[in-house]
């Protein structure tokens, strides 16, 4: 048995390398709006609103051009990912109240997603809205603390720190695949994902991730053992 | 308009366009009743949400460098990525604590930074 802010807070102790991460992170999303020309509130907002440091990393450039249009192309075709994110995790979130649900969607990101996704798919939780809150308690709020700090101070994070934040992120991930096991189909599609994603990315820029995802989840649907027809 | 308005408008178009894609599943799933354990419908997506972390890991490896995929193999960078997600992904799948896999394959990263530059 578990309460609702029991399994908040396991959310938010998984998160915790996401949390690490997303606070040099997003310092630098906040040096960059001061750059391109964005004020402290503009800035705050993007974060909030958009919540993916690519799409806001590639906006804020086109934004620094006076490319309005272009950029918000940027942050629909960076973010489009998120509709098969929010397909799958969808089902595992239970049934909270409606507002709850559709202001916490907000929050979603890649981190928050891979983060929340395999613990709930895995595990059958009593309070799965309650972990996936917690996840998203300990990666929002950093974020957009991250922006306003990076407004003021810029981004003095040394290289070396930066590099070894934007490596925990994707070592910390594979651990979540590993978790897969011995579910060897999940697995597989998580390598097919790691395999087929740059290849795809290099040929359609923006759009790897998510027909990457759907090419590997095809081929397992159509590997998967077909039920016997009952003989009479 | 002034350019402080227009970047209010692609703030606000880019959210208004995020949140679609956030929430626009969770609008037409809720009306479906599917059995996670069961419906083809629901496998594909828990098979396509596996690829996708495993696509972000890759992303995250591959996605900061210039050049080509080969390219980019050949930087020490990503060729010491590559042995910490090995080494983490392998610590877990032997059961480890997530949180030991994700410090060793740190060290493993660091380690290889060293010896390879």
């Amino acid at each position: 048995m578990s309460t609702p802010l029991q399994a908040a807070w396991r959310g938010t102790r998984d998160a915790l390398p996401v949390t690490l991460t997303f606070s040099i992170l997003f310092v630098a999303v906040g040096a960059a709006s001061h750059a391109g020309g964005l004020d402290l509130a503009q800035g705050m907002a993007m974060t909030a609103l958009v919540f993916a440091a690519p799409a806001q990393f590639a906006a804020i450039d086109l934004i620094a051009d006076r490319a309005w249009l272009p950029a918000v192309l940027a942050i629909a075709v960076i973010n489009f990912r998120f509709l098969l994110m929010a397909v799958s995790i969808s089902p595992y979130l239970g049934r909270p109240p409606k507002p709850a649900l559709f202001s916490s969607l907000q929050m979603l990101s890649a981190s928050t997603f891979a983060t929340a996704f395999t613990r709930l798919q895995s595990e059958r939780m009593e309070h799965p809205f309650a972990f996936y809150l917690g996840v998203c308690a300990g990666s929002f709020p950093t974020a957009l603390a991250a922006t306003a700090l990076g407004y003021f101070v810029q981004d003095n994070t040394p290289p070396w720190l930066q590099e070894l934040m934007a490596m925990l992120l994707p070592v910390y991930f594979a651990t979540f695949l590993a978790k897969a096991w011995p579910r060897a189909r999940f697995l597989a599609a998580g390598l097919l994902g790691f395999v087929l994603t740059p290849t795809v990315n290099g040929l359609l820029p923006g759009f790897g991730l998510m027909l990457a995802a759907l090419l590997a989840a095809a081929f397992l649907l159509l590997m998967e053992p077909r039920a016997c027809p009952t003989t009479r | 308009m002034s350019d402080h308005s227009m970047i209010w408008l692609v703030i606000l178009a880019g959210g208004l366009a995020s949140y679609a894609f956030r929430s626009l599943p969770q609008l037409v799933l809720s009306h479906l009743s599917l059995d996670p354990g069961r419906s083809p419908v629901l496998r594909f997506f828990d098979y396509a949400a596996y690829a996708v972390i495993g696509g972000i890991v890759a992303g995250a490896l591959f996605g900061g460098g210039d050049g080509g995929l080969l390219a980019q193999l050949r930087t020490a960078q990503v060729q010491a990525g590559l042995v910490a997600v090995a080494v983490a992904f392998g610590t877990a799948l032997r059961g480890h604590h997530q949180l030991l896999a994700l410090a060793l394959g740190v060290g493993a990263y660091e380690g290889m930074r060293l010896l390879i530059g």
